[in-house]
């Protein structure tokens, strides 16, 4: 604090200073005072701004966290919200994007369902003056921001770790099940990509079954359930999004190959993902922390708002760390929880 | 005794206009049905209009309509099928994979965008095939085949997404055509509104103007009856399908063009939505009545929801409950209305108003009254016994044949002496009632259901008239000649005939003498300028009518309301209408000229003191309308009449009855010819004869009117 304090104590004198030696006498008064300048523009260009928000669905741990965050963190920041339900439903999230640009917002954060939807409706947003962030899913058109996990990367890593466990030299069968999401999703998309190009460098690595489960946790209990009766000796499931995998690992619990069966899922470290963790459902869980993904978004927005650059004109993106979760560090997961009632 | 008359007189001004009417003959409307719908669907749009800001955007309705277009197609498509009595569950899962099929063809293979959506369509219309063979030539459950249909295209698309995802997400064509059906426009209408627009406009030629359309209606509306009619009810309901695969089709070239997404949600719940909205918009989920304007209008109410909905930022699962909440109300709806729509019509339709009669003349056997019944028609010749069923009129040429018209809506010929050759004169489609001899010879008929038709003596049946000119202002279309019953036909050739009402048929007329009210009207036919006219309107039950001897007036019977009138059609008088007879002691039918120049009058019934006392109480026929069957409401009597003799002045001067009723109970019709009266009966089964001691034994009725020529 004294340090602060007296930085800004020197400021002053400093600023001047080199004004009167470069010759320049245009700098206002004003402009001396770094803070009180830097607040005002981050004022204008933030306060009183509407972030649109339009996640895939609501009711569900991880957008239900990107929601509390996003919401809360925008209304401290003095900005206005607005949050649509697609309920899963594409064509409805098409509707309602729609919808916000007709509403006219200044940044609509999107979790754009699968890699091709939108492409026509960011260009037309962005046309009409307003920043596009995607979170989660990038999608084959670029828009100015995006927020969320580097699909293939970590798909490199879970599957050298998948390898690791199963592959040559395990003394393991060898036997891989995926459990896709919606099969035209980034998510899904990039990450059954990059499983199956790590999967191909090891030839013992065998991939029994890799259906759709449309992010569908009843559906990978019930391919979970049929796979298992046919190949018992299964090594590793995958599935990319935890809810879902939970679904696949009840059925691995009801066959009784807990333990023998290695289930490995990603989320975004919320309760729901780390209690699976806890109750041993799955084993190796990569958490992206979609409680920091809530923030970098509203971040990213008002840096957006603050560059005032045209809207399409510049793509941004932060990738998110991420890191393992597995029974042995629970207790510095950072697992997130969002309050009971907000 | 003032008071009472201004009691009368305030009675009378309630009961003449009725909104009870006026609310019954617009829900028998056919274009009422969809008035509802559509005021909801503007009610709807207007609704969110005022909740959502910037609804009323041109951007905003751009693309709103947008996704109108591609879920019009598919509303059209189910209400096709269901119009034909089936239903279309598959739809959704045919949207998806026509959205999958187009992307696949155009992004992918890269073929040109026409040769793409053709591709597209037509692999649509296969898919409908599939349903369609499944359902017409083999005779499967629509339900249960489209149900699995259902299952089956959507398990062929996520294994096709499965196999073709990865190729797909990175792979895009490029047609100016494409980006046009996708996102273009002409003056303003989206491309797809304007497809949809051509489609339903064929679409609607088609079912309501075209022969597969009414095919279909009839096949919906009871497939047995269509299959006896000889329609091919197969290749019909194949083609339905076909119809709603390639439409449905249609619908996903759309959505794919607008939205490159060949995700595998598309279209999940489709078929629901759709069956919402065409159900919504008053097609009967029965079959057999709909159009494709209705599926349009609840197309729009369901997207309109939808959209909202979601803009209104309702939580998801909200937004379905809501929908299913509708489609249930719309169904709920549609069942009873459907169901109870004429029962509620039946409640209401039937108007009682104020009507009272004047004192009962004594009729008894024995009294001194020239209305004292008798016996003269109980031992009558029967003539065609066992094989006429209802002849209300019989008639005479100049030959002396006889003829009369039948319920089958034949015209039987009696010739020979004795009338021994009987034959089918002519055929008329409906229900012969009065008749008339032109000059030609030509056999003039009343037809209810039908018009005034004739029939020359070649036996060809022609139409004479079967409109008039229409009441300004009338719910009821009164231009349609619904229940014309008697004619008679002037020196100069015009033709005046009655209408007896306008509010019932040739098999529910004897219900509108419980309105007592005047529904019925005189109307005149002009040979020379071929036009109909409308001369008196708002008469009680107009019946009977007959030139006078002289030419110069018509007489014609009130039946309910127990009343001769003449109406002058030449002379100082001209145009003016008087009360001949009043409070006859019957109800009068037909009137015919005698050979004395006096006229026959049928009286079909006579009347009771219940009755009389009923008419004078609107409360309680309203009251017993709804309370009790139909068939234990209180009518009058038309079950025991006579026939009277009255002069030019309306003198009653002879009765000839049945007392009990055992030839000829109720009398409809007389005719005299060559010293006999002949008697016709609306329900009889005969025509009986009976010799006139004083007649004329060589009196024509055709060359009374036209001479003997």
């Amino acid at each position: 604090m004294t340090f602060l304090k007296a930085c800004l104590r020197l400021a002053a004198p400093a600023a001047l200073t080199v004004a009167a030696t470069l010759g320049i006498s245009t700098l206002s008064a004003g402009a001396a005072d770094g803070g009180s300048e830097l607040k005002d523009l981050y004022a204008k260009a933030v306060y009183g701004k509407t972030i649109a928000f339009l996640p895939m669905t609501l009711g569900a741990p991880l957008m239900d966290t990107w929601e509390y965050v996003i919401r809360t963190e925008a209304e401290r920041s003095n900005m206005k919200y607005s949050v649509k339900d697609p309920a899963w439903n594409s064509t409805a999230l098409v509707q309602a994007f729609e919808g916000a640009i007709a509403d006219k917002p200044d940044v609509i954060v999107v979790q754009n369902p699968n890699v091709q939807l939108l492409v026509k409706q960011i260009k037309q947003a962005q046309e009409a003056g307003i920043y596009v962030i995607q979170l989660s899913m990038m999608s084959n058109a670029l828009s100015d921001g995006y927020v969320g996990g580097d699909w293939i990367g970590q798909a490199e890593a879970t599957g050298k770790e998948i390898v690791k466990d199963c592959g040559t030299g395990s003394g393991k069968s060898g036997k891989v099940v995926i459990l896709q999401g919606e099969l035209t999703a980034a998510q899904n998309v990039y990450m059954t990509n990059g499983l199956m190009a790590e999967f191909a460098k090891d030839p013992a690595i065998n991939v029994v079954s890799s259906q759709a489960t449309n992010w569908d946790a009843t559906k990978a209990y019930d391919i979970t359930t049929a796979v298992l009766q046919q190949h018992p000796d299964v090594c590793a499931i995958f599935g990319p999004y935890d809810i879902m995998t939970i679904g696949g690992a009840q059925a691995v619990k009801k066959a009784g190959l807990t333990g023998k069966v290695i289930v490995y899922s990603n989320g975004g470290g919320y309760k729901e993902g780390c209690d699976a963790v806890k109750s041993g459902l799955i084993d190796k869980y990569m958490n992206w922390e979609a409680w920091n993904q809530g923030r970098e978004v509203v971040v990213m927005a008002k840096n957006l708002l603050m560059t005032g650059e045209k809207p399409g004109s510049h793509s941004v993106a932060s990738f998110s760390s991420f890191f393992w979760v597995t029974k042995d560090n629970l207790d510095q997961a950072r697992c997130t929880d969002i309050p009971k009632n907000n | 005794m003032a008071e009472t008359s201004i009691r009368e007189a305030l009675l009378r001004l309630r009961y003449r206009w009725s909104f009870q009417q006026f609310v019954a003959e617009l829900l028998q409307k056919r274009w009422m049905e969809p008035v509802v719908p559509f005021t909801a669907a503007i009610v709807v749009i207007l609704a969110f209009s005022f909740l959502i800001p910037n609804y009323f955007t041109i951007d905003n309705l751009v693309s709103t309509g947008r996704q109108f277009g591609e879920f019009g197609f598919v509303a059209i498509a189910i209400a096709i099928v269901i119009i034909s009595g089936g239903i279309d569950l598959s739809v959704g899962s045919i949207f998806a994979m026509a959205n999958f099929i187009a992307l696949m063809m155009f992004n992918m293979f890269e073929l040109s965008a026409p040769l793409a959506i053709a591709l597209t369509v037509l692999a649509g219309a296969t898919m409908g095939a599939v349903n369609g063979a499944l359902i017409g030539f083999f005779g499967l459950g629509a339900f249960l085949t489209t149900l699995v249909t259902m299952l089956i295209f959507r398990a062929i698309l996520n294994l096709l997404i499965l196999r073709y995802s990865l190729e797909m997400a990175i792979s895009m064509g490029d047609s100016r055509i494409w980006d046009w059906l996708g996102g273009g426009n002409l003056f303003g209408v989206p491309a797809n509104i304007l497809f949809l627009i051509i489609v339903a406009v064929i679409g609607h030629i088609f079912l309501s103007r075209g022969r597969p359309g009414w095919y279909i209606a009839a096949i919906g509306a009871n497939r047995r009856a269509a299959r006896h009619a000889g329609i091919p009810v197969e290749r019909h309901l194949f083609m339905t399908y076909v119809v709603s695969g390639a439409l449905t089709a249609l619908g996903g070239v759309f959505y794919a063009a607008r939205l490159n997404s060949p995700s595998s949600d598309t279209g999940v719940g489709m078929e629901v939505l759709a069956l919402t909205a065409v159900v919504l918009g008053g097609v009967n989920l029965s079959g057999g009545k709909g159009t494709i304007g209705q599926a349009l209008i609840g197309a729009t109410i369901v997207l309109v929801l939808t959209n909202g909905l979601v803009r209104f930022g309702l939580v998801g699962g909200a937004t379905s409950t809501f929908l299913g909440f509708m489609m249930l109300l719309a169904v709920g709806i549609d069942v009873k209305w459907s169901r109870n729509r004429h029962k509620a019509i039946e409640k209401i339709y039937v108007v009682p108003s104020y009507f009272k009669l004047g004192q009962r003349h004594d009729i008894s056997p024995d009294g001194a009254s020239a209305y004292a019944l008798n016996n003269r028609l109980r031992d009558a010749d029967a003539i065609g016994l066992g094989k006429l069923d209802g002849p209300e009129d019989v008639i005479f040429d100049r030959e002396g044949n006889m003829y009369c018209g039948t319920r089958e809506g034949f015209i039987w010929r009696f010739s020979g002496k004795n009338h021994e050759t009987q034959e089918i004169f002519a055929r008329t489609g409906g229900r012969p009632l009065g008749m008339a001899i032109d000059r030609d010879g030509n056999l003039i008929i009343c037809v209810a259901g039908m018009g005034v038709y004739g029939v020359r003596p070649d036996r060809s049946v022609y139409k004479v008239t079967d409109e008039t000119n229409r009441t300004f202002g009338k719910v009821i279309d009164d231009s349609r000649l619904s229940l014309a019953d008697d004619l008679d036909i002037a020196p100069d050739g015009k033709i005046y005939f009655s209408e007896a009402t306008l509010r019932y048929t040739a098999h529910t007329w004897a219900t509108d003498a419980l309105e007592g009210r005047g529904n019925g009207r005189i109307i005149m036919f002009d040979p020379v300028t071929g036009k109909t006219k409308t001369l008196l309107r708002d008469q009680i039950f107009p019946n009977g009518v007959c030139v006078a001897h002289d030419g110069k007036s018509v007489l014609f019977a009130l039946t309910w309301a127990c009343r001769i009138e003449r109406y002058w059609i030449a002379g100082p008088k001209a145009g003016t209408l008087e009360t001949l007879i009043a409070d006859l002691p019957g109800l009068p039918d037909n009137i015919n000229r005698a050979s004395d120049g006096r006229y026959w009058l049928a009286l079909v019934g006579l009347r009771t003191p219940a009755y009389d006392l009923a008419m004078e109480d609107p409360g309680f026929r309203t009251r017993m309308i709804k309370r009790i069957p139909n068939d234990e409401w209180l009518y009058p009597n038309i079950n025991n009449g006579c026939v009277v003799k009255f002069d030019e002045n309306g003198k009653i001067l002879e009765t000839l009855g049945d007392i009990g009723g055992k030839s000829h109970p109720s009398v409809t019709s007389m005719r005299e010819e060559r010293g006999y009266l002949y008697i016709g009966g609306l329900s009889n089964d005969r025509i009986g004869r009976v010799k006139l001691p004083d007649a004329d034994p060589d009196w024509n009725g055709a060359a009374s009117y036209w001479g003997k020529g």
